[in-house]
């Protein structure tokens, strides 16, 4: 009789956690049912993704030719080169550019530019002919500002504020990095730029150059200048206007503040002079003012990663353009979801009904058991935050074979010790999913995180739960 | 011979005669991809409200046949992506007008631009996987090397990473004979054959640290 309780009671538990795994638990919410169990996350492969496509910018330029080709630099009418017998053609300047290797440059530099970003679950395909590339991304809500820092070009420039010199560019950059700076009110993000050894001694020699002018410097420039007007005019000698002239410039030259622009993405950053020289490489630039609010940090700090981003990766050969950006379903609809889902369930209760031929009510027991282990892996997928995807029906259904597996064994009672043999056996498969589990890209890291969460779930469901039911069976017998 | 090696030199090789099948299909006709990874020419029509796929379907296949795939876009499901592997600008004007005719619109087959998809390269889709196979296999090695370490040999390290090897290679050369298309399934085809061909290593060896234990306890029992 206790036996028999204890077995019911098993048997009731399975049910009940089966119905919650399978059904849910629906409460009263504003006058509507409500399913309090969380509900399942789905991958980019299952439920859509955004599909950008980017095009090499077209820079159209209009050409007039001559009967033999020559080009034309004067501006005509349509009348007068017709008159003139000459040609009118539009040609894209930025022709040249286009090469097979300037797009695989960029289609590398893009992917460098998704994997810096954390965007591990991404698809890029590029047409070799038109240089188009079309990328598929995770929807959220980063991805807009992701977008512009994929296909941005990254030119990186320190120039002279007033020439326009360049002094520094992308070539210098070694790494660029975010930081954090605590102040006394609040922390600031900062973008951290190391430049390589030429870039190091480049920006010393910049530094030096652009040096900050102090006040008192400037006033005793002045006064020298005065001073030594009128030490002239004491001695009265016979100089020239023009020397006196070219004299004061060169002065004003010498203590006029020179200035340094610096831009990223033709967008000037700051224009400013260097107090002191830098000779360690390193510039450091703060993003936004100091916060405490930590959803401002996180906005600077995707501003400055996403700068790090695109310095940190090399500019693109050309300029791109956006030419399509939208977000599509997956093509795997939700009743096609079901058929496979229906599938499997149509197999699983063949292997069943197996057991229950075969092995009576030891057979259907286990059964009951199997039902309870899926319904608890179900439970456990959406609770331990696995994100859904192919790659977890895969791996949801190797861990039923092995659940299978493990049953017969127990059933059969082959084996003394099936767990210990089991625990052996299933350690590659451990293996492999925990590496599977620390991989960013998603189908890779689904697939891993359900096989591993299956392989832990049949050793303890099996030994807490199928293995007791079955014995107090045979103890009963 | 006993049987057991037999029957594994049988299966070893039929495993290399579909390999060797499949390697020619795969360099005289090359993989088959699926239609979004192949590439091809996509139009997007605004529809403006929402519609059945199944319709957009039948149409689509009535006009472009049955290569194409029929897709939802943006969250409010009113405008619909449809991918072929060839369309042409008169096939595209025929599925907007049929969409018109369904639905009681006048869109302009115009407005809905032939893009150009790009073919997805098989390197590109099997890229992610490599490093995390490289790593656990290199585990799983070490893992063999310890436990089976007094019991077997140098070989077994061999035979586990042709088993490896020999498993992907075999997934390939059917990819390749059957025709299954390269695309969505192909990463979780790759882990599954992958975990499969560990666990047979491992099973293998497991029961033959068994065959051999009790083949001592046998031994010393006889002895005693």
């Amino acid at each position: 009789m206790k036996k028999a309780i204890k077995i019911l009671t098993i048997i009731l538990t399975i049910i009940l956690v089966s119905m919650i795994g399978f059904i849910g638990i629906y409460v009263q919410k504003q006058n509507r049912m409500e399913n309090i169990v969380k509900d399942y996350d789905y991958a980019m492969d299952l439920k859509g993704a955004r599909i950008i496509a980017i095009k090499p910018e077209e820079e159209i330029e209009t050409k007039i030719k001559d009967a033999e080709g020559n080009e034309i630099e004067e501006e005509l009418t349509d009348e007068e080169i017709k008159e003139k017998g000459y040609t009118k053609e539009e040609v894209n300047k930025n022709a040249e550019k286009l090469t097979l290797e300037n797009f695989k440059q960029t289609e590398e530099i893009i992917i460098k530019r998704l994997e810096q970003l954390g965007l591990d679950d991404y698809n890029i395909a590029l047409n070799e002919q038109s240089g188009e590339i079309k990328i598929e991304i995770e929807e959220n809500n980063s991805t807009n500002s992701i977008i512009s820092d994929l296909y941005t070009t990254g030119n990186f420039e320190i120039s002279d504020s007033e020439t326009e010199e360049v002094l520094l560019d992308n070539q210098y950059i070694k790494e660029a990095k975010v930081g954090y700076i605590s102040e006394t009110n609040g922390t600031s993000v900062c973008l951290q730029i190391e430049l390589n050894s030429e870039g190091r001694a480049k920006l010393e020699e910049i530094t030096n150059t652009y040096k900050t002018v102090e006040e008192s410097e400037e006033e005793t420039a002045t006064e020298e200048t005065s001073e030594s007007e009128e030490s002239e005019e004491a001695s009265e000698t016979e100089e020239t206007d023009t020397a006196e002239e070219a004299e004061t410039e060169e002065t004003d030259e010498e203590t006029k503040q020179k200035e340094i622009t610096m831009k990223i993405n033709d967008q000037t950053i700051m224009t400013t002079s260097f107090d002191e020289p830098i000779h360690t490489g390193k510039m450091q630039l703060t993003v936004g003012s100091a916060s405490s609010d930590a959803k401002t940090i996180n906005e600077y700090a995707e501003k400055a990663l996403s700068y790090a981003t695109i310095l940190n990766n090399g500019k693109l050969p050309m300029d791109y353009e956006v030419s399509g950006n939208e977000f599509i379903y997956s093509e795997i609809t939700n009743q096609e979801i079901l058929y496979a889902i229906i599938g499997i369930a149509g197999i699983t209760a063949i292997a069943l009904m197996y057991l229950i031929i075969k092995y009576k009510l030891h057979g259907l027991l286990a059964s009951f058991s199997f039902i309870g282990f899926v319904s608890t892996l179900l439970l456990l997928i959406r609770y331990a935050n696995v994100v859904i995807s192919l790659g977890t029906i895969f791996a949801g259904v190797i861990a039923l074979v092995i659940n299978y597996l493990i049953l017969i064994k127990i059933l059969k009672k082959k084996e003394k010790n099936e767990f210990v043999t089991f625990f052996f056996k299933a350690i590659p498969i451990a293996i492999c999913s925990i590496i599977f589990c620390f991989m960013d890209w998603i189908p890779i890291a689904s697939f891993g995180m359900t096989l591993f969460w299956g392989v832990i779930l049949t050793l303890v469901y099996n030994y807490l739960v199928t293995a007791p039911v079955l014995s107090i069976l045979e103890n009963k017998e | 011979m006993d049987k057991t090696k037999k029957r594994a030199l049988i299966m070893i090789l039929i495993a290399i005669a579909i390999i060797i099948v499949g390697v020619i299909i795969a360099i005289v006709k090359g993989f088959n991809f699926d239609l979004l990874y192949d590439g091809g020419k996509r139009i997007e029509v605004d529809i403006g409200k929402q519609f059945e796929v199944k319709d957009i379907e039948a149409i689509t296949e009535e006009i472009v046949g049955k290569n194409s795939c029929v897709q939802t876009v943006e969250i409010y499901k009113e405008s619909v992506s449809i991918f072929a592997q060839d369309m042409t600008e008169e096939q595209r004007d025929n599925i907007v007008t049929k969409i018109n005719e369904k639905y009681g619109l006048e869109l302009d087959a115009k407005a809905s631009e032939i893009i150009d998809v790009p073919h997805t390269h098989l390197r590109d889709i099997i890229k992610p996987c490599i490093m995390p196979l490289v790593i656990a296999t290199i585990l799983i090695l070490v893992y063999i090397g310890i436990r089976y370490i007094r019991k077997t040999s140098v070989e077994i390290l061999l035979e586990t990473i042709i088993a490896i090897i020999l498993g992907q290679a075999l997934l390939f050369s059917i990819l390749a004979i059957t025709r299954i298309p390269i695309g969505k399934l192909t990463i979780p085809m790759i882990l599954s054959t992958y975990i499969l061909s560990t666990t047979f290593c491992t099973a293998r060896l497991e029961k033959y640290v068994q065959d051999k234990e009790k083949e001592e306890e046998k031994s010393k029992s006889e002895e005693k």
